[in-house]
């Protein structure tokens, strides 16, 4: 074969490579998932494969691809077997296609093949927090938890809140480009648009809160919204919220209600808050302590406006001290320090420690 | 011969087309921000983990692209290195361009070579990489190869939230600027309303400085205490480091590098707004080759761009503040310039002409470009429906007497 009618060969094999849909497959290719690896086999008889195989004799490619280029892969030869390892796991549910162009053969062949995708459940709306009945006016913060880890890019499109009347609220998060996803992409963060929470600034004066008091409305989720998977929920979910009056006031550990187990005892200890509290960081943010300065071990459990603790021990009679960490927030970003849209800035001073591991405020509690 | 050879167990191994052998086992998480040192370290912020990578590239990984023509500064002609970006890099990640995010675009400055974060799908379990441009082609960088060292920024997990499951909170981060020795990371917390700004000597100790910063918000007509920084950059102000921030919505501030130390809550001067209803996407430093000045450029979502002159960064009043104050709705303080930039997805600069942008084409949203703007005035003549484009208009600099581009 000479040089320029290989490179005419070459030419043509990757615009035929797109074009393959139509071409009968000469040969047989699938993907072994466990080993990350494309077996092409099953050349005809006739077919003679190079010794050495050159760049560009064989492309694997997704077959919607309408560029030019191969996916990133290494290839080896055993006998009358390819066996492509791909740079990245070929994704369940997509078409490949695979060429074969060795200046050894007489003409290119291709094989089509699809992974094999295993039926993924629908991801559904596990729970919205808070989950009070009732949430303030100037919330800042809620949090959606999926069953099934879900795709980013799509919470702008997919989440809306309507009012009492089916009207979409209009622009009620803060534009951002990031999404504010945990690790496991289960929980999404939404933030209100901060500067319609403010009282009399810009946006606020404007558009007013995204919500407002004494009224109802709905939180829904779009049944287009896909899980990781790229499996759609299926039907809108939706969540009825009723807003009542704004929370304004700085957060204070010495307004909560303690009911304190007695002594010898392994009965829970109960916080009760003044106030929807920020559930996403409440489990970091609050701990017991006993006289000694040691952490009370046990099981803590929270929703919007509790924090039990079980101990593992029976209590001892004596003091304890609630150690509360002063970058906790309630549910409108309220904190220890100040209101959220206060311009006063009180920052916390008697009976508050500073440790290594941050500020704290001091709650004492004694168990009789 | 050759089919008998075939029949014998051979084993070669291949290379399909241009890649080379990649290390197994990328340090990425996730790669959002990226930056580069003055030299060739690349900083890259994993969100997912937590830290931040740098990664000191070498010959291996840097391609000098002296000789690439990156259009034509003279006539206001620049140049499309890729049309179809996303779907070039979903080619060589065997995906769809729709399972592509383009997370961020640096531009490494003494080979010219520019470097992109990419994800490789939207789960959890997206694959992060990091792509160069070599001559107008794509290539996978191999982070293997680099020396490899990390910080963390992230929360630190505690055993005490294991009670519940997997710690939940993380610190998504949205920009990283290098200045002479440190890192200046700013980040989102997904549970915190907070501006911490975390300051970190590289080569990295383990040391953090974090910052809370407090800005007057003329918007907010109110003390802002809280509110997480976009984008920024550290640039010279009569000679002192300065960090100018921009906010979510969208005031510039104001901040001496000096007042971020460890612990401090900071009070920046707010100089500027850029309008309600507006997020920032980047602030990139430039010198005007034209008239010699020193400026910075903010890409906007839902404005022009806004040019900024050091000059008037550095002696802009702070913006009234105190009772009785009105609020600001539109743009305000420190002079800006509008820039006629539009779809600007990512932004840097090459040298002091030539700014290379990741944007939705002018003429097809759709079709997501690597594109050059002359500069100082990002402007490319073919974008824009102007006079001296018409073939009867008038052609007072000559552009169309000049000859056609002649591209390597």
């Amino acid at each position: 074969m000479s040089v320029a009618h290989r490179l005419a060969r070459r030419a043509v094999f990757g615009a035929l490579l797109f074009l393959s849909l139509g071409l009968k497959a000469e040969v047989a290719a699938r993907y072994d998932v466990n080993a990350n690896a494309v077996v092409v086999c099953c050349f005809q008889a006739t077919t003679v494969l190079s010794t050495e195989i050159e760049s560009g004799e064989i492309q694997l490619r997704h077959a919607s691809s309408a560029t030019g280029r191969s996916m990133l892969f290494t290839a080896t030869r055993n006998a009358d077997v390819l066996r492509l390892s791909p740079r990245f796991r070929l994704k369940a549910g997509e078409e490949y296609v695979v060429g074969v162009n060795m200046s050894s053969m007489e003409a290119p062949v291709f094989a089509r093949f699809t992974i094999d995708k295993r039926e993924n459940s629908s991801p559904r709306v596990l729970s919205v927090s808070p989950t009070a009945a009732q949430i303030p006016e100037n919330t800042l913060r809620l949090y959606l938890t999926f069953s099934e880890p879900m795709a980013r890019g799509q919470a702008r499109d997919k989440i809306r809140i309507e009012n009492s009347a089916g009207q979409t609220i209009a622009d009620p998060f803060l534009n951002l480009a990031t999404e504010l996803w945990d690790n496991s992409q289960r929980r999404l963060t939404l933030l209100l648009d901060p500067g319609r929470l403010k009282r009399g600034v810009g946006p606020n004066v404007r558009a007013g809160t995204p919500l407002n008091g004494n009224q109802t409305y709905t939180l829904i989720v779009s049944g287009l919204m896909e899980s990781a998977e790229g499996v759609e929920i299926g039907k809108d979910e939706s969540k009825i919220i009723h807003v009542h009056t704004a929370e304004r006031r700085a957060i204070s550990p010495q307004r909560w209600h303690i009911e304190s187990p007695p002594s010898n005892s392994k009965s829970s200890l109960t916080v009760t808050f003044d106030r929807i509290m920020d559930a996403g960081m409440l489990p970091r943010m609050i701990q017991l302590v006993d006289a000694h300065g040691e952490r009370v071990d046990g099981h803590v459990s929270i929703n919007d406006r509790q924090w039990t603790l079980a101990p593992k021990r029976p209590w001892s009679a004596g003091p304890y001290q609630l150690l509360v960490d002063s970058q906790i927030e309630d549910i409108a970003g309220n904190s220890l320090h100040a209101a959220f849209d206060s311009k006063r800035v009180n920052f916390i001073n008697s009976g508050s420690i500073n440790t290594p591991d941050g500020l704290f405020a001091v709650r004492q509690i004694r168990i009789q | 011969m050759q089919k008998l050879n075939s029949l014998i167990s051979v084993s070669a191994l291949i290379m399909a087309s241009m890649q080379v052998a990649l290390a197994a086992g990328s340090p990425l998480k996730s790669a959002g921000a990226l930056a580069f040192d003055s030299d060739n370290v690349l900083f890259v912020g994993d969100s997912k983990a937590g830290v931040v990578h740098a990664f000191d590239l070498n010959d291996k990984h840097l391609s000098d692209q002296a000789d690439y023509r990156l259009g034509r500064a003279q006539t206001f002609e620049g140049r499309t290195i890729l049309n179809g970006l996303d779907r070039e890099i979903a080619a060589q990640l065997g995906v769809e361009p729709h399972d592509v995010e383009i997370n961020d675009m640096v531009v490494h400055k003494a080979t010219r070579q520019v470097f992109l974060s990419v994800h490789r799908g939207h789960g959890p379990n997206a694959e992060a990489v990091i792509f160069a441009v070599n001559k107008g082609k794509l290539e996978l960088v191999d982070l293997g190869t680099a020396k490899h060292t990390k910080t963390s920024v992230g929360p630190v997990p505690q055993n005490e939230t294991l009670e519940f499951g997997q710690p939940l909170n993380n610190l998504a981060i949205t920009d990283i600027d290098y200045h002479k020795g440190e890192i200046i990371v700013a980040g989102i917390s997904n549970e915190e309303f907070s501006s911490k700004l975390r300051r970190i000597a590289y080569p990295f100790t383990g040391d953090v400085q974090t910052t809370s910063v407090e800005i007057w918000h003329a918007v907010h007509a109110q003390y802002e205490t809280r509110a997480p920084v976009i984008t920024q950059t550290i640039v010279e102000l009569e000679g002192e480091p300065t960090l100018i921030a921009v906010y979510a919505c969208t005031p510039v501030v104001r901040i001496p590098l000096e007042d971020l130390k460890d612990g401090a809550k900071v009070r920046g001067t707010m100089i500027g707004e850029m309008g309600f209803g507006n997020t920032p996407i980047d602030i990139i430093q430039f010198t005007n080759a034209w008239d010699k000045s020193d400026n910075v450029l903010v890409t906007n979502t839902n404005r022009s761009a806004a040019q900024i002159s050091l000059g008037a960064l550095a002696t802009a009043d702070p913006m009234p503040h105190g009772t009785g104050v009105k609020p600001v709705f539109s743009v305000a303080g420190v002079e800006q310039h509008a820039m006629p930039m539009s779809g600007t997805l990512h932004l840097d600069t090459v040298d002091d002409t030539w700014a290379v942008v990741v944007r939705q084409s002018p003429e097809d949203p759709r079709n997501i470009q690597l594109h050059t703007l002359p500069m100082p005035f990002f402007f490319d003549r073919a974008d824009h429906v102007v006079e001296m484009n018409w073939a009867d208009g008038p052609d007072p600099f000559g552009y169309k007497s000049a000859p056609p581009i002649e591209y390597n």
